[in-house]
């Protein structure tokens, strides 16, 4: 019997770009990024590393979301905040088949950076609460009323595309009929410092795909997107964004943190979610790249989508000097934006991008190119722990 | 035709002599839950070791039985849960923060703090390129990895999984945890393979595992636990023996009832430890086990396993 | 600077966590990455924070550490060079 479609029927986000789904397509139709230096973290790096941060303090999230005082961690606060954004926008009734897969990999760090010292003396306790990466998930779900399943993935950058791979299999076993899919990470002084150790933070808005690149820019964000089966949306009356046609996970099995540098673990998973489509490379419309920034990474997925491109010039770019990469969020942030680019045929520009790689041939989308067609997207999310997501978004007659 | 899914291979690292033992009945009740390490030098070799922090290694200890029991080489895909993930490196790299403000930081901690480190490291060791998924939840936190095991499983590309459980203790967290007042906590790590296929040795078969959210008292676990048996084709008669996290006889009391947090302490994916035991208890008795997890809202996860 | 290299040898083997290496196991000319110890992407930086924390030096550029870190030895002449 076959699998019945599963559908993106609707979508909530908060980045460096804005509080919504508009201010992202407006941000990248006009080339508009979201990097600069930061305002709320307290580190010595805030002048050195240019981040794609939220302009809203902890406290006027928690005021925006009309919460109570008391503890929280700034990732549960995004997270709600574009969690409660899908739901509005669909004017969604909660149920008990309808799910959470949500994914972080900061969690609470952002506060028990702070607290730590305070935890181990039995003071600021409540934040210490906060810490376990589920715990925004469980916030998040007891917030809009989940009762049933909810869980937490982490695999670093590609966790929310494992998110929506997870989700979808949900549906299609039968635990679920609607699963709301994504993930939340905020700036802290743990990743700055973290990513800064291993020398790939570049002290200038990043490059992705420019032979001069230095590295990456981290970001913050929170999206989280509905899916379910077509017959699930058509019935609640929802606009179907597109159709989550491929997905896959695999792992480069090679290194903890570098790719392997013919991008063989890239390839697998790109070419493992075509499959899972039925399509080819040459049916995309377009390609979203994981593309940081650093060295190691987009030469290793250059090298990918060479080998798969062939003879083919798909057009591809990465939208991470627009939002910074934000880790545990960039597979569903970028799933949005995938979204975004079926429904408005546009191709974002990938920013910054000027000296083509010496090693390979091919060059990205540098302009914003509005589209006749756009049919198929390919979305990477490849992440430490040689962790590589590919997700394939088609579109859907409505 | 729905697959059949053993545990055709099983390694725990835990507060109890389990990383070889053959029965659950050798284990001791304990007042605090420390694990019992073996000599890593006689399972990871050193120029693996010299990477690893302790949750690394338990973990590969763990993993590498569980393999070897199962005669598998290289697993298919990888899931691992953890619940707090890689607390002694985060913990490291946070002080070194703190100490060097913010200055020249060595990497191996960072590197080594996300929580899917330890799933990443399988697949380097057994060069397994497929599926890798950490789930980093609070409760159910293991089950819902076993749930998507037992689904991929179920797909035509998927005949093993490496599944596993893991949590750590350390020196701060320990203390951290007696400031929340939480009590009776423990650590360790469980490591099965899943197979579609029998061997000589295996523990049991996994037949079901279903969740049962937000019940109001005792008779609606009851009721619960009776529906999920019939959906099984299960007689609750048959159940000899109830594996749980806490005591749960006023509302099924089958012959025997093994609370297995009084084994291992309690930790987010100590469910791990009771599919182990409930596993070995199949195993040694050769009849069915039933294994319910309770979460902190009156929620809870049942698991049949059968010979 | 034989003493700085015997120091070096020591301090690499605890920095790195070599356990069952000793000093006397490795030759100050032979190729720190790759072959001889094999070291990868991640032990040159700490080997970086090695020459920071305890020779306080940074290198002036990138592409000097594949010649700074070749070998115990020309980490040595390095910090000889360079230290004040």
């Amino acid at each position: 019997m076959a699998e019945q479609r599963i559908v993106v029927s609707g979508m909530g986000v908060v980045s460096a770009l804005g509080d919504n789904v508009q201010a992202h397509l407006d941000a990248l139709q006009t080339g508009k990024h979201g990097i600069t230096i930061t305002d709320y973290l307290e580190t010595i790096h805030k002048e050195t590393f240019p981040v794609g941060e939220i302009k809203h303090s902890n406290q006027e999230l928690i005021a925006m979301l009309k919460l109570p005082d008391g503890a929280y961690s700034r990732t549960e606060l995004l997270g709600l905040f574009a969690v409660r954004q899908l739901l509005e926008s669909v004017n969604y009734e909660m149920d008990n088949r309808t799910g959470l897969v949500s994914a972080t990999t900061v969690g609470g760090m952002d506060q028990s950076e702070r607290f730590f010292e305070d935890y181990l003396k039995g003071s600021n306790l409540d934040y210490a609460r906060r810490h376990p990466l589920g715990e925004s998930t469980e916030f998040i779900a007891s917030q809009i009323g989940i009762k049933a399943f909810r869980t937490t993935l982490s695999t670093a950058c590609s966790s929310s595309a494992n998110a929506m791979i997870l989700g979808a299999r949900l549906i299609h076993q039968g635990v679920l009929d609607k699963v709301i899919v994504g993930g939340a990470d905020a700036l802290s002084k743990f990743t700055i410092n973290g990513f800064n150790s291993l020398m790939i933070l570049d002290k200038v808005h990043c490059r992705p795909f420019d032979n001069e690149r230095q590295g990456l820019n981290l970001g913050e964000a929170a999206a989280f997107l509905l899916i379910e089966t077509e017959e699930s949306a058509r019935k609640a009356g929802r606009k179907i964004w597109s159709e989550l046609k491929g997905y896959a996970n695999t792992n480069d099995a090679y290194h903890q943190t570098a790719s392997s540098p013919e991008g063989d673990g890239a390839y697998d998973a790109m070419n493992q979610a075509l499959q899972k489509a039925g399509l080819q490379m040459s049916d995309m419309d377009y390609v979203n790249a994981h593309g940081t920034g650093t060295a190691n990474n987009d030469l290793a997925e250059s090298r990918a989508l060479q080998r798969l491109f062939k003879e083919d010039k798909i057009p591809f770019s990465s939208t991470k000097a627009y939002t910074g990469h934000t880790l545990g969020a960039a597979g569903a942030i970028e799933a949005v934006i995938s979204n975004l680019c079926i429904n408005h045929k546009f191709i974002p520009a990938s920013l910054n991008c000027k000296n083509p790689m010496e090693e390979v041939e091919i060059f990205p989308e540098t302009k914003m190119i509005e589209v006749e067609k756009m049919d198929n997207i390919l979305s990477n999310s490849f992440g430490f722990g040689g962790n590589n997501s590919a997700l394939v978004f088609s579109s859907v007659k409505n | 035709m729905k697959k059949d899914i053993y545990i055709t291979g099983l390694g725990m690292v835990s507060p109890q002599n389990s990383l070889k033992a053959e029965n659950a009945n050798d284990f001791n009740k304990l007042e605090t839950f420390n694990c019992m390490e073996p000599d890593y030098k006689d399972f990871i070799p050193p120029s693996k070791a010299r990477r690893m922090s302790r949750i690394l290694k338990i973990s590969y200890v763990s993993a590498k039985v569980a393999l070897e029991q199962a005669g598998l080489e290289k697993p298919q895909m990888i899931n691992a849960a953890t619940g707090m993930g890689c607390l002694k490196d985060t913990t490291l790299f946070l002080q070194d923060i703190n100490s060097s403000d913010e200055t020249v930081l060595k990497p191996t901690p960072f590197i080594n703090s996300t929580h899917n480190t330890i799933a990443g490291l399988l697949a380097i060791t057994y060069k397994t390129k497929g599926q890798n998924f950490t789930f980093a939840h609070t409760e159910f936190n293991f089950e819902h990895a076993l749930l998507d095991s037992m689904i991929r499983m179920q797909e035509d590309d998927i005949s093993d999984v490496l599944l596993g459980g893991v949590d750590e203790l350390t020196e701060e967290t320990t203390l951290i945890k007696e400031n929340l007042q939480m009590q009776n906590q423990g650590e360790g790590a469980a490591f099965f393979v899943l197979s579609d296929k029998q061997t000589n040795d295996y523990y049991a078969q996994i037949n079901a595992l279903g969740f049962a959210y937000e019940l109001d008292d005792e008779a609606e676990l009851n009721e619960a636990v009776m529906n999920f048996l019939k959906t099984e084709g299960v007689d609750p008669e048959e159940i000899d023996i109830l594996v749980t996290d806490r005591d749960l006889s006023a509302v099924f009391s089958p012959e025997k009832q093994i609370i297995y947090t009084e084994y291992c302490g309690d930790y987010l994916t100590a469910s791990s430890f009771g599919l182990g035991i409930a596993a070995m208890e199949v195993k040694h008795y050769q009849a069915p086990v039933l294994l319910i997890n309770q979460n902190k809202k009156n929620s809870y996860s049942f698991v049949l396993l059968g010979k | 600077m034989d003493e700085l290299i015997e120091k070096l040898k020591v301090e690499i083997i605890e920095v790195l966590n070599l356990e069952d290496i000793e000093p006397e196991d490795i030759d100050e000319k032979d190729s720190l990455f790759n072959e001889g110890l094999g070291l990868d992407s991640i032990d040159a930086l700490e080997l970086i924070v090695l020459l920071n924390r305890n020779y306080n030096l940074r290198l002036e550029k990138d592409e000097d550490g594949i010649k700074v870190f070749y070998s115990v030895e020309s980490m040595a002449k390095y910090i000889t060079e360079h230290q004040k």
